[in-house]
């Protein structure tokens, strides 16, 4: 800088300054170009406070859920994902590795060097893909897409469920991504969820107020609990409690799924609740279902009206709430609920809850292991407050 | 503590540690591709492609891009550098067709300052002004020191000093790599290209395109963008509510529209118009950003007032926690904390989804039909523009068998009358195009195609 005109720049306040000495050496250092690394949202082994390093390197072994049978060949992909920009920011690089699981149903991906990467690493995603389970990742659940707490760097143990057998394809290729690294892998899944979102209707058709950020989620735990399904069925052992995979939960829809912990489906339980426009809309999904369930029986002995129905191994109830304008569909295995007389007692057991499905916000489903409580990083709850109350809480 | 307690006390620990969100571990990108593919599962876009377009797997089908020139060079770069944990990063330049609309979400802010044209501000409908020559001279120094921009900007005051355009005037902006004008001639390309490896590219830009288009739309649900604040929010406060829902939703925790698409005259409309109602305005009106609570700017709304004693909240049009307050030294410090955020997230998550649905309807609205050797308009009333007819052959190359000025016509009515194809020509297909405005005047493209008996 130099001339006739000079340029007059305010180096009056020492932060200005100062950074205008880094920038120049910066530019003397060529230090500008060096990847900075984020703190690891997990840790670096199970049960551990030390936090993880998002460079790697990672360990673990890959499961079946039910049998506790290592799998191998499975596929697992590390993805290190890098930004740049310290106010809104965005993507400035990625680095991958794949790898398949040994005989053991062990991986091992080795810490991969951020050297000559641009920005900062600040996150790093590991998933596990096999055609006929569930895939898993390290940063979210399947369950209820919720935060995932339980991931560590080494001594990861990954127990992946099988690929229920109405289980959404959608909701799959949506988990894990439909193109990418796995592009090749999940190939087979494309033409399952073409055809599955070519049936779907969208949330909002269902919703007839049409009204935007009104509509909240319903929440179907608040029927029963899994202490309670216990108490009436005898069972013994422990549940992993998540929702189902065929519908998100939205203002129409919700669903919980007690899956018995070690145990085959014919021991899980499921509830699934819909609510409608009115009485009619509801009593008319009544109706639908009433003709595409198998082995149905009217019984009407919950609620406005109800009926069994079976398949296999699973017995259902299915109830209409004209006044709530729901439809509840209880479904359980034969060696949880053992008869039908069992399944309509809970069912008369959730009844007078109805009402509080539509109130409050949802809790999310529990990490896997045991009858868990919902997760400690849930948001804060929203109460509904008059300003003047509202002013009265603490920040 | 019991033995056993012991290890279980360190789990839930550790389960805390994991779901703690780090404070620098933010990643912007996830909450809008989860915006945009909420919009997209909710939309006709499959059916389109599925009918329309003739694409069998829908929005699962897989398509190659190919990006050429200057531009192509710019545009392949940036895909170059996208996250490859959630599906989005093409592989060998493909992607399935849904997968291209969020890859253009997440590249609308690949390099992270084309967000300086997202800003809109009703009160002014101008865009980003926080900045100048020499005002915004700590902002180049930041960005030179983060890397997200160079020494050499920084020397020259070519970097993003604090202004931006509006973000209703970056959309049509020929210079925007990602705007309006490339996403209608990639359309009308996806229809009239001559191979079937050229018609799939073009729908591919086409998707990618909408994407971005997507995510300038969604921004209007950001308070910061949507009153003038850049330099708090995101210049010293590091855009903490960015990363507070980034890091509690990701992308796959990002809600559904709840309300199905509005239906607009212009795309602008889903941003601001006349009755206020438009995302910027609702989003401008009744919610804060850092550099805009009360006391620190003119702005006026929301108005609120502390309440008695020494702390609190005041509540607003759907939150309980619109800002939080507390007395200190006789003054009222106000400030946004994690219940504002939530309550903040849980009402704007919803109406940036459905805005985002809202304008890819919008894209690809509308529609023609052959049928009785006649060309009829679909749904959405056409103007003026041009119609072009393509024939198909055996291995579906298509070459132009005529094209002519139409005035346009009214929903469901007869535009034209189909062209005659000459025998042993060996077409198999007939395909028509219309590029120009619908009775609006908004640009559209619309195609239909036939078999040949």
């Amino acid at each position: 800088m130099g001339g006739a005109t000079r340029l007059r720049m305010n180096l009056s306040t020492p932060d200005r300054a100062i950074k205008l000495l880094l920038v120049f050496l910066a530019l003397s250092s060529g230090l500008g170009c060096a990847a900075g690394l984020a703190e690891a949202p997990f840790a670096s082994r199970p049960g551990s406070v030390e936090p993880g390093d998002l460079r790697g390197p990672f360990y673990g072994q890959v499961l079946d859920a039910d049998s506790s049978k290592p799998l191998s060949g499975a596929t697992v992909l590390v993805c290190w994902d890098f930004v740049q920009g310290s106010g809104p920011n965005g993507p400035s690089g990625t680095l991958r590795r794949v790898v398949t699981t040994n005989a053991d149903g062990r991986y091992t991906v080795p810490r991969v060097s951020v050297r000559g990467q641009h920005g900062h690493l600040t996150r790093t995603s590991l998933i596990v893909y096999q055609r006929g389970y569930l895939a898993y990742r390290s940063d979210r659940l399947y369950s209820d897409l919720g935060p995932r707490g339980d991931f560590a760097q080494t001594g990861n143990m990954i127990r992946l469920e099988r690929f229920p057998n109405e289980g959404s394809h959608v909701r799959h290729l949506r988990f894990i991504g439909a193109g990418g690294p796995l592009a090749q892998a999940v190939a087979w899944e494309l033409q399952l969820a073409s055809d599955e979102a070519a049936r779907l209707r969208p949330s909002w058709q269902e919703n007839e107020t049409g009204a935007v950020g009104d509509s909240r989620p319903i929440d179907a735990t608040r029927l029963l609990s899994a202490d309670e399904l216990k108490a009436v069925t005898g069972f013994q052992g422990g549940f992993t409690i998540g929702k189902l995979g065929d519908r998100q939960t939205s203002a129409t829809y919700d669903s919980v799924h007690f899956r018995a912990a070690g145990q085959p489906e014919k021991f899980d339980a499921a509830i699934r609740v819909f609510r409608d426009a009115d009485a009619e809309a509801a009593e008319l999904r009544y109706e639908e279902l009433q003709h595409d369930y198998p082995e149905v029986e009217e019984k009407d002995e919950v609620g406005d009206r109800s009926l069994r129905s079976r398949e296999h191994d699973i017995l259902g109830v299915v109830a209409l709430d004209k006044a709530h304008g729901l439809v509840v569909v209880f479904t359980c295995g034969v060696d949880q609920c053992h008869d039908h007389d069992t399944v309509v007692g809970l069912v008369k057991r959730m009844w007078p809850r109805l009402g509080r499905v539509t109130a409050g916000r949802p809790r999310p489903a529990a990490p896997s292991g045991g009858d868990a409580e919902p997760a400690p990083e849930d948001p804060p709850k929203v109460q509904e407050k008059t300003q003047e109350k509202a002013q009265e809480e603490t920040p | 503590m019991s033995r056993r307690g012991e290890p279980v006390a360190a789990m839930l620990f550790a389960l805390v540690l994991g779901a703690a969100p780090s404070a620098r571990a933010w990643d912007a990108a996830t909450t809008h591709a989860g915006l945009t593919e909420q919009a997209i599962y909710a939309s006709t876009l499959g059916r389109i492609l599925n009918e329309a377009l003739r694409r069998p797997l829908g929005l699962y089908e897989p398509l190659r891009i190919n990006l050429s020139g200057p531009r192509g060079e710019r545009l392949g770069a940036a895909l170059g550098r996208l996250g490859s944990a959630d599906g989005y990063a093409p592989e060998g330049g493909r992607l399935p067709a849904l997968e291209w609309v969020v890859a253009g979400s997440v590249l609308e802010e690949t390099p992270a300052t084309r967000v300086r044209h997202h800003f809109y501000d009703p009160r002014t409908r101008g865009g980003l002004d926080q900045g100048g020559f020499f005002s915004g001279m700590n902002l180049r120094m930041d960005r030179a020191l983060d890397g997200s921009g160079s020494v050499r900007d920084f020397l020259t005051g070519a970097g993003f000093d604090g202004t931006g355009r509006p973000s209703l005037t970056w959309l049509e902006a020929t210079d925007n790599d990602l705007g309006l004008s490339w996403f209608y001639e990639a359309r009308e390309r996806a229809a009239s290209a001559v191979t079937p490896r050229e018609r799939d590219a073009a729908l591919a830009e086409a998707l990618l395109v909408a994407g971005a288009i997507l995510h300038v739309v969604e921004d209007a649900a950001e308070p910061a963008l949507v009153r003038n604040d850049y330099r708090e929010e995101f210049a010293r406060s590091g855009g903490p509510f960015r990363r507070w829902v980034a890091e509690r939703y990701g992308r796959l925790g990002v809600p559904a529209p709840a309300a199905g698409p509005i239906d607009v005259t212009h795309l602008r409309e889903i941003i601001t118009n006349e009755d206020e109602t438009g995302v910027a305005d609702r989003t401008a009106a009744h919610f804060f950003s850092l550099g805009t609570l009360p006391g620190t700017t003119p702005i006026r709304s929301p108005e609120v007032k502390p309440g008695e004693g020494q702390r609190g909240y005041v509540a607003g049009e759907g939150v309980a926690h619109l800002a939080a307050w507390r007395r200190e030294e006789g003054r009222v410090v106000w400030q946004l904390d994690e219940r504002c955020y939530a309550d903040y997230a849980r009402v704007l998550l919803p109406l940036a989804a459905h805005a985002a649905l809202s304008a890819l309807e919008h894209l690809f609205r509308g529609g023609l039909s052959l049928s009785d050797g006649k060309v009829f308009v679909g749904t959405e009333a056409l103007g003026a523009g041009r119609l072009s007819f393509y024939a198909e052959d055996a291995m579906g190359r298509r070459r132009m068998i005529g094209s002519s000025d139409v005035s346009g016509a009214a929903a469901e009515d007869e535009l034209a009358n189909e062209p005659s194809i000459e025998g042993g020509a060996g077409a198999r297909r007939l395909v028509a195009v219309f590029r120009g405005v619908d009775i609006e005047g908004e640009p559209i493209v619309v195609s239909a195609e036939r078999r040949l008996e």
